[in-house]
């Protein structure tokens, strides 16, 4: 099995390596997802079991942007940071794009906010970048792709996706996949098209855009960039529900919530799964899909769904092949506890294979008393739903589903997984923590608070065969959900720190 | 026979689903106010869309609430959250569709509009900023766009009005779109701003962001012609 997943990404890597001028280097993170399977996976293993204890922070950057701002820039955090060559790429709370000199301790190169000046209210919390050769892509809240000169941060290109005053809008990050920049236009909550397009990553022609076979149109929310099987070219979207009540009559309009495959050659629909409603009106199955390789056989997806379950489908026609509950029976109801937020986002260790789902906690539905750590012992209530304050990092087979782990956090996992090679999955919890763990277990083995909120997936990375692990604190659009908030979480300031952390080298 | 049809016509667009509180998509156009489904609660004389006036004992009593110049008798009301709030505070799975006065998960004032033999003839939806964050009022003015798109988006004629000396865009966006679309049934008006007012922006001379500094609204009106009738 493992074998298989290794080979998987090998091919995924060779693509990658086809379709770009210039191939990343292993400590690269060139898409939003980590690679083309969206497997948050990074090869790295000098930060390991063994020296995970020495990590310690080694510089911080302040990004620009408010936590509180207009429009939705409360939920802008820099999920979406990118690093490659040495330079880190980070969308900031003002909407604006910056590249830092990761060889200069994040000196600043240049910042910019062509398109998206004053606070753009139209900016949503899931923008994100792409890399192509000389080009940072951004896709912007107003439908607009944006090409930025990698050398100079001037806007080279701008090129319109849709109309955002039909509720159009970017809302997940571009990937680019053999010269092609695939983008999913819906715009949450506002009605805008489900739409699924491909732009030329070197002149932004307009190349394909699929045919959900529905003349009416149909309509959905994307949030994540597709993950992306190279051995059979297709692309694979989630797709959620709004949030609002819809008409009975207008139900089929909306995609629901479900998956899509598209070929990336000409955007044809090879098929698409719709969930059955969930029990809990907040369905929403728009988090990763990761691709999976399965042993004799096609490869498979895996995703963490809203309702406390790891489903596998056959990555080829879309067959269901497992439903796997994550949690005790009963618990399931009313438990939108694996958020599909792009903070949201489970990984995959092609070291283990095993996929890591970074949960709110909410299937461990129950009247809990409370404690935390700043104060151990029960602090004399029980809130209802309490528990929904906590999080869950459950392990599981990547195929079967099989829970081999899970470990409670004192506070919601409002940001992704990231597993590594040195055997570690790091979290961050909403509170502001930074969490090693080991990958197999599932025990703690390192942690640092950062005094400010965070949901931002960690990055890890390396400068020149240096290993570097990197979180944005300073803010949480998600912490207003909290039921309960213990000192740890009285603190959000409206400024954004890139954190970088790495062990320290020894003097010389 | 042509009755029977506007009457199908009717149901299709404005049907009743089986949902704990009434919506509405549950109202009966063309139906005695007598007639209307229970579930809605605090009916009030209207005030154009505004907040309520006067508290009225239900539909019933709408010939209490003025005239409006067309004729029609205005009577703002809200959906009926009791159960949902009760389901909520037991701790109960709550349906998250249930509940609050919302249109397509926004707040909404609403008011059934009657004429004076107590038919319903119209219903006014205008978006509602009483208790909205500025991040969800941000999306307030797409509320008429999607009610467009629910009676259709083909055949709806639209006019855009370009920025006065003291509007201005939000960000690179400029909304004051008026449209309207006439049938058989019914006809619709629907209007939509979004904009800075006169010395408002995200960001102050002072560099302090102001969150709550734009215009954001929808406005959406149904009025059905002779006829209409639910069955």
């Amino acid at each position: 099995m493992l074998q298989a997943i290794r080979t998987l990404a090998l091919a995924s890597a060779l693509l990658w390596s086809g379709a770009s001028a210039s191939a990343p280097a292993d400590g690269d993170w060139v898409t939003s997802m980590g690679d083309l399977a969206a497997t948050r996976y990074s090869p790295l293993d000098d930060i390991d079991r063994s020296n995970v204890g020495r990590l310690r922070t080694l510089y911080s950057v302040v990004l620009g942007g408010a936590v509180e701002g207009g429009g939705n820039v409360r939920g802008a955090l820099p999920y979406n940071l990118l690093v490659r060559d040495g330079y880190l790429y980070a969308v900031d709370g003002w909407g604006a794009v910056n590249k830092l000199d990761l060889r200069n301790k994040g000196k600043p190169v240049w910042r910019a906010d062509a398109g998206q000046r004053n606070l753009d209210t139209w900016l949503q919390a899931h923008k994100g970048l792409a890399l192509h050769e000389g080009y940072v892509i951004s896709g912007g809240a107003d439908g607009a792709l944006l090409w930025i000169d990698d050398a100079t941060g001037m806007l080279v290109r701008t090129v319109s996706a849709g109309d955002p005053l039909d509720g159009y809008s970017l809302s997940a990050p571009p990937l680019v996949v053999g010269g092609k920049v695939l983008v999913a236009g819906s715009g949450p909550d506002r009605g805008g098209p489900l739409q699924f397009d491909a732009f030329d990553a070197a002149s932004g022609e307009h190349l394909w855009r699929a045919d959900l076979g529905d003349a009416r149109g149909l309509r959905g929310s994307v949030l994540q960039a597709a993950s992306y099987d190279a051995s059979s070219g297709t692309l694979y979207w989630g797709v959620a529900m709004p949030t609002g009540p819809l008409p009975d009559e207008e139900r089929d309009i909306w995609f629901g919530n479900g998956v899509v495959a598209l070929d990336v050659a000409d955007g044809t629909v090879k098929w698409q799964h719709r969930y059955e409603e969930g029990t809990s009106g907040a369905t929403n199955e728009a988090g990763p899909y990761h691709v999976v390789g399965a042993e004799g056989g096609g490869p498979l997806l895996g995703h963490f769904d809203n309702e406390g379950r790891y489903r596998v489908f056959n990555a080829g026609d879309g067959a269901e092949a497992v439903v796997a509950p994550l949690f005790a029976e009963g618990a399931e109801g009313n438990c939108a506890n694996v958020r599909a937020a792009a903070a949201f986002n489970s990984a995959l260790s092609l070291r283990t294979g095993l996929v890591y789902g970074a949960n709110a906690g909410g299937c461990l539905q129950g009247h809990l008393p409370i404690k935390t750590p700043s104060r151990g012992d029960w602090l004399g209530a029980y809130y209802r739903d309490a528990d929904n304050a906590l999080g869950i990092l459950t392990a599981a087979d990547a195929a079967t589903g099989e829970v081999r782990a899970q470990h409670v956090f004192d506070f919601p996992l409002h940001a992704g997984a990231t597993a590594t090679a040195g055997g570690l999955v790091f979290v961050t919890t909403a509170e502001g923590t930074l969490h090693a763990l080991d990958d197999e277990s599932l025990e703690p083995l390192w942690s640092n608070h950062f005094g400010s909120l965070s949901s931002a997936p960690p990055l890890v990375f390396s400068v020149d065969g240096r290993q570097f692990v990197a979180v944005v604190v300073g803010g949480n659009a998600l912490a207003g959900e909290i039921s309960y908030r213990p000192p740890e979480l009285g603190m959000s300031e409206g400024l954004m720190v890139l954190v970088v952390l790495g062990i320290p080298e020894a003097a010389p | 026979m042509r009755r029977s049809l506007w009457a199908l016509a009717v149901l299709a667009t404005i049907s009743a689903p089986a949902q704990a509180a009434s919506t509405i998509w549950d109202l009966l156009p063309g139906r005695t106010a007598a007639e209307q489904p229970r579930g809605y609660v605090e009916q009030a004389c209207g005030t154009n869309g505004g907040p309520p006036a006067e508290f009225i004992n239900g539909f019933e009593a709408f010939s209490q609430c003025a005239a409006e110049p067309s004729g029609l008798h205005e009577v703002y009301f809200r959906y009926d959250d009791e159960a949902a709030i009760r389901h909520d505070a037991l701790g109960l799975p709550t349906d998250a569709m249930a509940g609050a006065t919302r249109v397509y998960g926004m707040g909404a004032i609403l008011s059934a509009l009657f004429d004076d033999a107590g038919l319903l003839r119209g219903l006014r939806i205008v978006s509602d900023p009483r208790g909205a964050e500025a991040h969800v009022r941000n999306d307030h003015w797409r509320l008429a766009g999607l009610l467009q798109e629910h009676f259709g988006a083909e055949d709806w004629a639209c006019s855009d009005t370009e920025p006065s000396a003291r509007e201005k865009a939000v960000s690179s966006y400029f909304v004051r779109r008026n449209c309207s679309k006439e049938t058989l049934e019914y006809g619709l008006t629907s209007s939509q701003d979004y904009f800075h007012k006169s010395g408002e922006q995200f960001v102050d001379e002072f560099g302090k962001v102001q969150a709550t500094y734009f215009v954001s609204t929808s406005r959406f009106e149904i009025l059905w012609k002779d006829g209409a009738r639910s069955e």
